[in-house]
């Protein structure tokens, strides 16, 4: 009888020593053995953040570095792919600077905000994140986030670190109250994501405004009347659901409904018959791929039909990667059409063109994702933010970071406006195959941006 | 001492179903044939729901527990039956119809055996040696298995959803006017019926039945008229089980979509729907499951005065609550020692 209780003692350790061991390792890997590594301590003359939430502290240059920038996207999930490869693209601009930034050398680590079990960025994760930057007084500068909810949630945080304020460069981030108020945000937006007062925050990407007058003037040159509106109930999805929709209507664009899909579903065939008795000639999918996205692609093709057919389907940047064909399957993503903010890597000219070669030969193949040129040119821009200041001095960055001005980099000449947002706002859209390639470059008209934000 | 004058409470929820049946009445006139494609899509959702929920009715109907683990065996046996269909037969849509229908069958059994045995374990391992504990210690068991499991399937397939190509095709099998029934739609309410007949005749009239339904009256009386009753309960949860591992396979075929928590929401769904039927009512776990993927599609697809997508799980958790409320054993009533 005491064997058969030792037995079973010993089993339900296994089993749940099998769980912890589970829940510890689902995912978490960023494509470089990172996610272990050293001590909290370790890295020469600065102090490592977590192992727990970031890879050990890289530096590749001579002596030891005397800061630290930290990137901070979502590298599981459906995301990855696309992350995964923005980090190599910042690992690559380090090397080209050979680790300094003016005369300082500059330590790296890549900081996960998403977790194995939601498998894209998770509020309590960046939380976490945001205190760690703020507390390690090395950290100089922040690249990221990918995800506008995130970043709701880092950019005060860092906004009120001891020392000014950490620097915070976003390759990706378009949701618009981030920066600019307007009749579509909260009206303590977007003052209430910089409690000090002061702005500390810039992004590389244009707002949704753009990308939601761009998808409609897309739609107008197509002859669609009437489109049907669904989104992820987050606050990026239904942002640029909102961009859609208003640039839509002021194109005299009928919007046959405007309803949420519910991620946890297990499908949404209902939903879709609802957008074909609404006699809707496309549909836009205003949300993240991460959030079942395959699933309403997938639904959307069985009822509506192919994406080429009668019913066109268009969705934003949170869908256009390479895990959306792959997750749907090549035969359901076919013929979708998505949109980046910025110009493609392939038209980029100049230092962009340069950089996106070398950068070819690093992923030996792979294809290209959207925003790697946009991670490269963020990392750049934190470099010489801290260059400019000249000094280990947070809040000389974050003043140097809100004077930027870009000129022949990675992604052309442009600058930034007071609230933090690029002067050029181009968009492409890509169009679905084996892999996205580009369909259009539009530059919408400022009036339509003005409208697509509810103006 | 009734009055026999309703309450205010049930002429509000005569009047909430009166409003229901209008709603459903003008959605009806006013496109039929829409209105009964709709409802093949909810009764195929249901049926799927009806799958899963006839595990947790089991369950409960023998020893009153809630094993709340079977939603997330469910989705890994799903996962494992990806596992079989992708790259142990490698099927893709351009597969001959000879292999897509072997590899199922394969999938199908080793999702069967594997879910069953894994029910088994979790019986044995956790809940046998709390059969006379407190309730309170059997449900967060119930809830701690249900995490181990759904880690479990994370650390194998990873986060990401494992996708697979329709097997089964969306092309109608019968269509008259725009009312079309599909053979994927087919494939499910073909196999959803079976079970339930199936496993109705095995608990009425089958040994085995006949010692589950003894066990579930009374464990003891049970045990002294030579019922074992170790033997029942673990039977009870390989077919449990074996019921996870069907639906794990059916829902992959029909939604090609799956992921390690895919049986969380859908366990909870499940679940609900066993109590709307009757908790211990293997009928009552059909008809619930049937009638909330009725109520999720009805909200989602029809037209007219539609609440939308935004509102299907308060409105499926709020007639949770009013046959709680106005029926507390459920629409068919229990079938245990409790809901005698």
């Amino acid at each position: 009888m005491r064997k058969k209780s030792l037995f079973l003692a010993l089993l339900a350790l296994l089993v749940g020593a099998l769980a912890l061991a589970a829940a510890g390792c689902g995912g978490d890997d960023d494509g470089n053995g990172n996610g272990g590594g050293e001590g909290d301590g370790g890295g020469g003359g600065v102090t490592a953040l977590p192992s727990s939430l970031c890879s050990p502290l890289e530096y590749e240059g001579e002596g030891e570095p005397d800061l630290i920038i930290a990137s901070d996207l979502p590298l599981q999930g459906s995301s990855r792919n696309q992350t995964i490869q923005m980090t190599e693209a910042m690992r690559q601009v380090l090397s080209d600077a050979g680790w300094k930034a003016g005369d300082l050398n500059v330590g790296y680590q890549s900081c996960d905000d998403a977790t194995p079990q939601a498998g894209k960025w998770d509020s309590g994760k960046c939380s976490q994140n945001g205190k760690a930057y703020a507390s390690n007084e090395d950290v100089m500068a922040v690249v990221g986030t990918f995800n506008s909810g995130c970043a709701q949630i880092i950019i005060p945080l860092l906004n009120e670190a001891p020392g000014g304020g950490v620097a915070m460069i976003s390759p990706a981030n378009t949701y618009v109250c981030l920066t600019t108020p307007g009749p579509a945000c909260d009206e303590t937006e977007p003052d209430k994501y910089y409690p000090s007062g002061t702005r500390n925050y810039i992004r590389m990407v244009a707002h949704d405004g753009y990308q939601g007058a761009a998808l409609a003037q897309f739609m107008a040159d197509r002859d669609i009347q009437s489109v049907f509106i669904l989104n992820d109930k987050e606050s990026y999805g239904l942002g640029v659901a909102e961009n859609v929709r208003n640039a839509a209507e002021s194109l005299g664009i009928e919007i046959a409904g405007f309803e949420a899909w519910d991620p946890k579903a297990a499908g949404y065939e209902g939903l879709m018959r609802q957008v074909g008795q609404s006699g809707a000639d496309a549909l836009f999918l205003g949300g993240l791929i991460d959030e079942n996205g395959a699933q309403v692609i997938k639904d959307k093709v069985a009822v509506l039909g192919p994406n080429d057919g009668d019913v066109m389907l268009l969705a934003p940047d949170g869908f256009t990667a390479q895990a959306t064909i792959d997750e749907a399957g090549q035969e359901n993503a076919a013929g979708m059409f998505s949109s980046v903010a910025g110009v493609p890597p392939e038209e980029l000219t100049g230092a962009g063109a340069e950089f996106i070669s070398s950068f070819e030969e690093t992923l030996g193949g792979e294809p290209i994702e959207p925003y790697s040129a946009y991670g490269a040119q963020s990392m750049q821009v934190a470099l010489d933010a801290i260059a400019a200041a000249g000094d280990k001095d947070r809040a000389a960055i974050v003043e140097a970071l809100l004077q930027t001005e870009v000129t022949d980099g990675i992604l052309g000449s442009f600058g930034i406006t007071e609230e933090g947002d690029p002067t050029s706002g181009p968009i492409t859209i890509y169009v679905a195959g084996e892999t996205f390639t580009t369909e259009e470059v539009i530059t919408p008209e400022e009036d339509l941006v003005s409208a697509a934000m509810g103006g | 001492m009734p009055s026999g004058r309703p309450s205010l409470v049930g002429l509000l929820g005569l009047f909430f179903l009166l409003l229901i049946i209008v709603w459903l009445g003008v959605n009806f006139v006013k496109d039929p044939q829409e209105f009964i494609n709709v409802f093949f899509v909810g009764l195929t959702r249901g049926a799927v729901y009806a799958l899963i929920a006839l595990g947790y009715t089991l369950v409960y109907g023998i020893l009153q527990l809630i094993n709340f683990a079977h939603g997330d065996v469910f989705a890994l046996s799903g996962l494992i039956a990806s596992s079989v269909l992708l790259s142990v037969f490698g099927v893709t849509t351009d597969s001959g119809a000879g292999l897509v229908i072997v590899a199922i069958a394969v999938a199908l059994i080793v999702a069967m055996v594997l879910a069953s045995t894994l029910n088994v374990t979790i019986e044995f391992v956790g809940y046998r040696r709390l059969r006379h504990a407190p309730r309170l210690a059997a449900l967060i068991t119930a809830i701690g298995m249900s995490f181990i499991v759904q880690n479990i399937a994370l650390a194998i397939y990873d986060v990401d959803y494992q996708s697979i190509p329709r097997l089964i095709p969306n092309s109608s099998v019968l269509t008259i006017g725009e009312v079309a029934l599909q053979w994927n739609k087919l494939f499910v309410l073909a196999l959803t019926i079976p079970v339930l007949l199936a496993l109705t005749w095995m608990v009425r009239e089958t040994r085995h039945g006949k010692a589950m339904r003894a066990t579930s009256q009374d464990r003891d009386a049970s045990a002294m008229m030579g019922i074992d009753v170790n033997r029942t309960i673990s039977f009870t949860f390989a077919l449990a089980g074996s019921l996870a591992g069907a639906a794990g396979l059916l829902f992959l075929l029909y939604f090609t979509t799956m992921r390690y928590d895919t049986g969380f929401e859908l366990g909870l769904i499940a679940f609900t729907a066993a109590v709307l039927g009757g908790i211990g009512n293997l009928t009552g776990a059909v008809l619930g499951g049937i009638l909330i993927g009725l109520i999720q599609e009805f909200n989602e697809g029809l037209a007219w005065a539609t609440p939308g997508g935004d509102w299907t799980r308060s409105i499926v958790f709020g007639i949770l609550i009013a046959i709680l409320v106005f029926r507390p054993s459920g629409l068919l009533g229990e079938q245990t020692p409790e809901g005698e």
